[in-house]
């Protein structure tokens, strides 16, 4: 098959994308994190938004593919390939926007030679490079036509699942593990961040396959489809229950949660609230409920995008309702940190609760780096999915072709 | 990562900045006319070798009077370090943030850097550099011309609090203004007569006495700010049971840590004094045998014309001095006797009250005449006026007759700045003397500004007879008013700014001067109206060892050269030299500052200063406590007061004609109840002080900056009314002109009061000055006073909007 | 064992931002940030009050790196470059540090600042003690407890410079030390108890 001029096209527009972001990051580097919109009252943004949601992302490829070795759950081992290659281009973009963020990028070497175990960031690291080896290991075996590599797999898969579990989880505790930080201090945390993972991360999958079947890179059955909507609803509906319960603890006391609460109600964050329990659970599930729709490969199309973007949401008002306000409240408050233009001087540099808003170089850096991911996804399809390799035998992935009749 | 280690010896980015006066000088010309640019200064990075620290030793501001002694660490020829001066006992070891921020100010951005000639309009403040050589030779032409036209009293100097030109005004002959003309002394106008010396109102006792007292009570004062070096004696007094009682209309830092505060209506503290003064007569509150011994209170006083009956007739000496008590005795009705007596008859037993008979004439007790005033003045009325309850007013005086010593204290900022502060004044003399509290431990009265401590004089610089200042033509602020024959000014500081209400007057009169000459460190509102500017500098520079001496807080302090001269400034002992070598008058001036500064000590003919040596303070890092200030300054301990009579005097005779020989309300020019000026503009405009500046200065002080930038502030009940935000830009206005700044809300100021911290200098607001509000109006009696008709500043009122 | 610690008098405490610009000066803290702040508590204005005129009270509410016992800062660093020493100081290892701002997050009292730029100094020079590490962009830091003084046993900067003496500086595990007396006279609290951080700066009235 050849590389079509869309391919090509498309691909250079990403590769463009990509250059933008570098450049926009060097020059990030050269003038510190300054020229982001963050300050000491907002001392995360737009990176670590994007490195939850794309952590999240990962999880529905992997925990698909290998629940098809796990669980022997047939059906779905016909997208594993692809299903992998998306968690692990996710993973790779979500590492990235935590060394992006990093202020100190060139000490980041001290992680290793002095790590401090109590540290979640550390324990994130960590889970975070071995889910990706083994994401690496299982993309190696499902491509490979060495004999026995269909067994392996099934190994590998069964350490996968519940790495993919962990790396949630500590990615969740990182944030709710912080008694200071009102909205993230839950036990919740965790499973929250599990089902919006698969959430999310099922969307994307389910996006990207539809995506692959329109370009003819890959083929999947409607049915399967159909199927892995029906999961995704499941998802969303325990999501949904998810948050009620964290909604209803921080509110029912009156007290320090419900200020949080009443910003993500009604205050900064509450857009973000409300589009992602409106659009990122609401509309999704009344659409995916009835499997007359799960059927219209449209409308599951429409319920995965309103899922995609409304947990992006839910990571924006999860992270930044709580740098809003300050335990310690008081005039003048909290000082920026940062002489730039971007943030005033004088009297003007402090507030007396956090406000933030990511700058035109965290946008970049974040299109760079988005791009970056596709143009990875999109190359990494064309080598390795079974309808583009020479010669294509019966390769373990090869099913995945198997009844696809529309 | 070698990058986060220690490395101070290092160049950072901008470079090293020059410091040497040489180079510096050839420096600041590379600048032309850019006098306000930082990079002008910072020389491009040279290598140095090692860092080299050491300490040297300053004092700091005088108008908060603090002038505290600093330690200054100096590394590669800066300032690195400012931190107290660990001689002094740590009592007095102290500095405030102003101290500490000169570590950046000294090196602003609004330094001026070299002499400048005006080139613009004035007012525009366009100038170009000149050399110094140039400026001197212009200034010396040009004084010379008016005094050779006009005389030399034709050259008027006006000097801020800081700067220090002590033999200036008589090496020219010049007239000068200073804090007489007007600013801090309208309480002291009625306060001073009462103890006959002429302090502006200065306390009785010291600052370190209120922990002996009972009951403090602070009046129009902020000292927490305006006085910081004072918060150690206020809390030791606190601590040590004495009750803070704060009268204030707005919830200043002060009365936030007060026991008790009580708001007041603004500008009637008078009303409150003399709403206490009926409580304690009708109460029988007083201290009678205080009143009889130790007052005029017994003295008697013709009930038809108000004269003090005395010995003889007052006859006035060829040199204008009035009688003493001794040469005329004043009279009393001796109750023993029932006859009239000199109150310096031995045995005499003084009757407070009643009415005598004397040749004919109807003479009553200064005390029972203050009975008769007082019905005016009861308790319910000065509840009306002051808006506080009676029942407050009542327990007040209660607990200052009764309660044990007590102290009053009063500022020069609130009831200072209006026009009845005289009445104010007195009111506070005669609450003192009726209830004995003066002259003893824990009874101390009066504004307590800089401590009022012990003091040591220094010796006076003689020069020749005919060097003296010319007498004052008129109070200054009358220049712009009234015809005269100033036609030079040499403005040392921002006084055409800061000294002066309603600012559109004072920029007419300045349009007239022939001559004005302006030295300043900054480049303040005030430069901008100058012909010739010159550059002074700090009080951290200096161009020999020895700068100067000052005694203040019971220690005579020293004032070192901490770094050399930045850019081409020069010190005001070398200002003030140049400026009489370009008339060729230097030669009566001391050679250096050093010379001036041993003379001051060495040749000072104060007691407490016997065997002092300049070497003595030198070796003690500047400071050497004054003998003997173990115990704290209890003045007039003796009951002597250096009134004619030698008695706390509360009859002002020369004031009878005013209805003010007895403290008599008057209200306000413009700011009481019931003035249609109000219908307009309903606001009282206020202007007090803030830790955060010294008037107009640190308003460029990045440091400072930090934490404050000009606003006005509103109650929310005044916003609201106003449909203003917090933040919002605002206009103040009245018909004398308007300024613009942000307004903030704020729950400690009162109700129908705008507020601000005075000084700003324009750049830093968003339009106009404070002083193109401020009320100018000066009042009849004003020149029956001592020092003159006070600036009634507060007095003002204006209406805010949004811009 | 040496645990140091401040003990602020909250009465005595006039709110004049003195400790903050000493603090500033001392550690050559660049524009944009301090390490120690003075906060008009629960205001929106600084020298604000709550309540309604006449009704009013206003507290001053000095505040600067705890020093916690349990420090929530600590436990997240990965790098370990924030650490406590043995003199019972929080403090920071900028060599270590990598800039991610866990330690901010988790840090309940906002004590922390970041070099979110190349640090900018007025004056430009680098004033202050001459032992203070320069920090250089991208590294957090925070109130040191003055080490750089207290190491050699003197008090904090801006302990030296309270004007109303309204800072106690000592040692908390020596009973008979001033600041470990007064603690206990004045039944003095810690800031956000709740947070179980275990403050070593405690306040008192
Ligand atoms: N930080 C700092 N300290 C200074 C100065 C400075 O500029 N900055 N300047 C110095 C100089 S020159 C002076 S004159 C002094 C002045 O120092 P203070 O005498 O303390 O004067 P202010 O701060 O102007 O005002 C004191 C208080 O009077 C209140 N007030 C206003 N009107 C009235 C009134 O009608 N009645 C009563 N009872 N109170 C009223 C104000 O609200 C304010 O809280 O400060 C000196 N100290
Ligand atoms: N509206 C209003 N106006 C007022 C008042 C008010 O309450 N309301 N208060 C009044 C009162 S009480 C006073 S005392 C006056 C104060 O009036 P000023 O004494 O004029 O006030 P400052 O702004 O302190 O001015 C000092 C100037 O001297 C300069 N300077 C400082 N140190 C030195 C030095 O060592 N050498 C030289 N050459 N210059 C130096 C500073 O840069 C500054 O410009 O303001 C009065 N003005
Ligand atoms: S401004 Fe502050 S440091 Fe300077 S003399 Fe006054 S109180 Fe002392
Ligand atoms: S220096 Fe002292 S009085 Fe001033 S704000 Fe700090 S703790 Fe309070
Ligand atoms: S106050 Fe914050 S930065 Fe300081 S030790 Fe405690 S948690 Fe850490
Ligand atoms: S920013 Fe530095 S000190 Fe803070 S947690 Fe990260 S590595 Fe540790
Ligand atoms: S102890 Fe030192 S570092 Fe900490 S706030 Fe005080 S002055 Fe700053
Ligand atoms: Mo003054």
């Amino acid at each position: 098959m050849q590389t079509s001029a869309k391919f090509k096209a498309a691909a250079g527009v990403l590769a463009a994308l990509t250059a933008a972001g570098v450049a926009a990051w060097i020059y990030q580097l050269m003038n510190g994190l300054g020229v982001t919109g963050m300050s000491n009252g907002t001392s995360w943004g737009l990176y670590i938004t994007c490195f939850m949601f794309f952590v999240g992302l990962s999880a529905g490829g992997l925990i698909v593919a290998s629940s098809a070795s796990v669980f022997h759950v047939k059906e779905y081992k016909k997208v594993a390939l692809p299903a992998v290659i998306l968690s692990t281009v996710c993973i790779c973009v979500a590492g990235m926007f935590v060394l992006i963020d990093l202020g100190g990028i060139q000490r980041v070497w001290r992680i290793v030679v002095s790590p401090n175990p109590a540290s979640p960031l550390f324990w994130d690291i960590c889970v975070i490079t071995l889910y990706l080896a083994i994401n690496v290991v299982y993309l190696a075996f499902m491509t490979s036509r060495k004999p026995g590599a269909q067994d392996r797999v099934a190994v590998v898969s069964r350490f996968a699942l519940p790495v993919a579990i962990l790396v949630h989880s500590v990615t969740a505790w990182i944030f709710g593990l912080e008694i200071a930080k009102e909205g993230w201090y839950s036990a919740i945390m965790a499973p929250l961040f599990v089902v919006s993972a698969m959430d999310s991360g099922l969307a994307l999958l389910l996006l990207s396959l539809m995506g692959l079947n329109k370009s003819g890179l890959f083929k999947t059955d409607k049915k399967l489809l159909t199927n892995l909507a029906g999961l995704l609803a499941t998802c969303i509906a325990i999501d949904g229950f998810l948050i009620g319960c964290e909604v209803l603890t921080m509110a029912y006391p009156g007290a320090a949660g419900a200020e949080t609460l009443s910003i993500m109600a009604t205050g900064a964050t509450a857009p973000f609230f409300w589009f992602e329990i409106i659009v990122g659970i609401l509309i999704p599930l009344a659409i995916l409920l009835f499997a007359k729709n799960r059927a219209r490969m449209g409308l599951v199309a429409a319920a995965s995008v309103c899922v995609v973007v409304g947990v992006f949401c839910k990571r924006v008002w999860l992270l930044l309702t709580s740098f809003v306000e300050f335990n310690v409240a008081g005039a003048p408050g909290v000082i920026s940190g940062s002489s730039a233009a971007a943030h005033a001087a004088g009297t003007d540099a402090w507030a007396l609760a956090s406000a933030y808003a990511p700058t035109w170089v965290e946008i970049v850096v974040v299109i760079g780096a988005v791009s970056l991911g596709v143009l990875a996804f999109m190359l990494l399809c064309k080598k390795l999915l079974p309808g583009n390799r020479a010669g294509a035998g019966a390769g373990p992935a090869e099913s995945g072709l198997a009844g696809e009749a529309a | 990562m070698s990058e986060a280690k220690g490395s101070h010896g290092k160049l950072t980015r901008r470079g090293f900045l020059k410091v040497s006066g040489a180079a510096a000088g050839a420096l600041g010309l590379a600048g032309a006319a850019g006098m306000v640019t930082a990079d002008d200064w910072l020389a491009p990075a040279k290598a140095h070798a090692e860092s080299e620290e050491h300490v040297a030793y300053t004092y700091h501001h005088e108008a908060c009077m603090g002038n505290c002694s600093l330690a200054c660490t100096v590394r590669d020829g800066r300032i690195s370090l400012i931190q107290p001066n660990d001689a002094l006992d740590p009592y007095y070891a102290q500095c405030c943030l102003k101290g500490l921020s000169e570590v950046q100010h000294v090196y602003g951005i609004e330094r001026l850097q070299t002499p400048l000639k005006r080139v613009g309009e004035r007012g525009s403040g366009e100038f170009e550099s000149i050399t110094w050589d140039e400026a001197m030779k212009t200034v010396g032409e040009k004084l010379s011309e008016v005094r050779s036209k006009y005389g030399n009293a034709s050259v008027h100097v006006a000097c801020s609090g800081a700067p220090e030109y002590p033999l200036l005004v008589d090496v020219l002959g010049a007239s000068t203004s200073g804090l007489g003309d007007g600013l801090d002394i309208g309480v002291g106008n009625g306060f001073d007569p009462a103890l006959g010396d002429i302090t502006a109102g200065a306390a009785t006792n010291e600052i370190r006495d209120w922990k002996n007292s009972k009951l403090l009570i602070i009046t129009s004062s902020n000292p927490l700010e305006s006085s910081m070096m004072q918060a150690t004696a206020f809390f030791d007094a606190k601590e040590a049971g004495c009750e803070i009682v704060v009268v204030d209309p707005h919830y200043s830092t002060t009365a936030s840590k007060a026991h008790r505060w009580i708001p007041i209506k603004p500008g009637t503290d008078a009303a409150l004094f003399l709403g206490m003064v009926s409580r304690i007569l009708d109460e029988k509150l007083y201290d009678e045998g205080f009143l009889k011994a130790n007052t005029t209170m017994p003295f008697l006083v013709s009930v038809e014309d108000g004269t003090v009956l005395r010995d003889h007739d007052e006859i006035i000496s060829e040199a204008g001095e009035p009688e003493t008590g001794e040469e005329n005795p004043y009279m009393v009705w001796d109750g023993a006797t029932q006859s009239v007596k000199s109150y310096l008859d031995e045995g005499v037993e003084p009757v407070l009250e009643g009415s005598f008979t004397v040749d004919g004439v109807v003479y009553e007790p200064v005390f029972q005449q203050l009975f008769a005033n007082q019905k005016q003045h009861t308790v319910s009325w000065a509840a009306e006026k002051t808006g506080i309850d009676e029942a407050t007013i009542e327990s007040l005086a209660d607990q200052y007759a009764t309660g044990g010593p007590a102290s009053l204290a009063v500022g020069y900022g609130g009831s200072d700045k209006y026009s009845n502060a005289d009445i104010t004044g007195h009111a506070l003399a005669l609450l003192g003397a009726l209830t004995g509290n003066v002259g003893s431990t824990g009874r101390g009265m009066g504004n307590y500004l800089g401590g009022s401590g012990y003091g040591a004089e220094l010796a006076m610089w003689p020069l020749p007879e005919d060097m003296i200042a010319a007498p004052s033509e008129m109070p200054s602020y009358r220049f712009r008013t009234e015809p005269n024959n100033t036609h030079a000014v040499i403005s040392i500081g921002n006084t055409f700014q800061t000294y002066f209400a309603n600012m559109n007057l004072t920029r007419e009169w300045l349009d007239t001067v022939d001559f004005i000459l302006g030295i300043e460190i900054f480049n303040s509102d005030s430069v901008q109206y100058a012909d010739i500017v010159l550059p002074a500098c700090t009080k951290f520079e200096c161009d020999e060892e020895i700068g100067g001496v000052k005694c203040a807080y019971n220690h005579l302090r020293l004032r070192e050269k901490v770094i050399d001269p930045l850019f081409e400034s020069k010190t005001d002992f070398q200002i003030q030299y140049e400026i009489a070598k370009s008339l060729g008058l230097e030669g009566a001036l001391p050679k250096t500052a050093e010379d001036y500064v041993r003379f001051q000590i060495e040749e000072s003919e104060d007691e407490t200063l016997r065997g002092v040596k300049l070497s003595d303070l030198v070796s003690n890092q500047g400071v050497l406590p004054l003998p003997g200030i173990e115990e704290p300054r209890i003045g007039y301990a003796d009951q002597q007061y250096s009134t004619p009579s030698g008695k706390l005097d509360l009859y002002y005779s020369d004031l009878v004609d005013f209805g003010q020989a007895l403290p008599t309300w008057e209200e306000n020019l413009e700011l009481f109840d019931g003035n249609s000026r109000m219908d307009t503009y309903p606001l009282q405009f206020v202007q007090a002080r803030t830790r955060f500046h010294i008037h107009s200065q640190f308003c460029d002080a990045t440091w400072i900056q930090q934490h404050y930038t000009p606003y006005l502030e509103l109650n929310p009940a005044d916003m609201e009314t106003r449909s203003l935000t917090d933040g919002d830009a605002v206009t103040v206005f009245n018909d004398r002109g308007s300024f613009s700044c942000p307004v903030r809300v704020n729950a400690s100021v009162r109700p129908g009061i705008a507020r601000i911290y005075e000084g700003m200098w324009s750049k830093y607001m968003d339009g106009g000055n404070i002083q193109d509000v401020t009320n100018d109006t000066t009042i009849e009696r004003g020149d029956m006073l001592v020092f003159g008709p006070v600036i009634p500043f507060n007095d003002t009122l204006v209406e805010v909007k949004k811009a | 064992m040496t645990k140091l610690g401040i003990a602020i008098n909250l009465d005595r405490c006039i709110g004049c931002h003195t400790c903050a610009n000493a603090c500033k000066m001392q550690n050559n803290v660049p524009m944009g940030m301090l390490w120690n702040r003075v906060l008009t508590e629960g205001c929106d204005v600084v020298d604000g009050a709550l309540g309604e005129y006449p009704n009013l009270t206003r507290t001053y509410l000095p505040i600067a790196c705890q020093h916690c016992e349990n420090p929530a800062c600590l436990k997240v660093c990965p790098t370990g470059a924030t650490y406590k020493d043995e003199m019972g100081r929080v403090e920071i290892d900028y060599d270590k540090c990598i800039g991610c701002r866990m330690c901010m997050a988790a840090c309940p009292y906002n004590a922390r600042v970041f070099n979110w730029e190349e640090p900018r100094r007025d004056p430009d020079f680098n004033y202050g003690d001459k032992d203070v590490p320069v920090r250089p962009k991208g590294v957090a830091e925070k109130c040191t407890m003055c080490k750089e003084r207290t190491d050699l046993g003197k008090e904090p900067m801006c302990v030296v410079c309270c004007p109303t003496k309204a800072r106690t500086f000592g040692d908390l595990d020596d009973p008979e030390s001033e600041i470990s007396k007064l603690i206990r006279e004045k039944k003095a609290g810690v800031l956000l108890e709740e947070q179980g951080t275990r403050p070593q700066v405690h306040y008192f009235n």
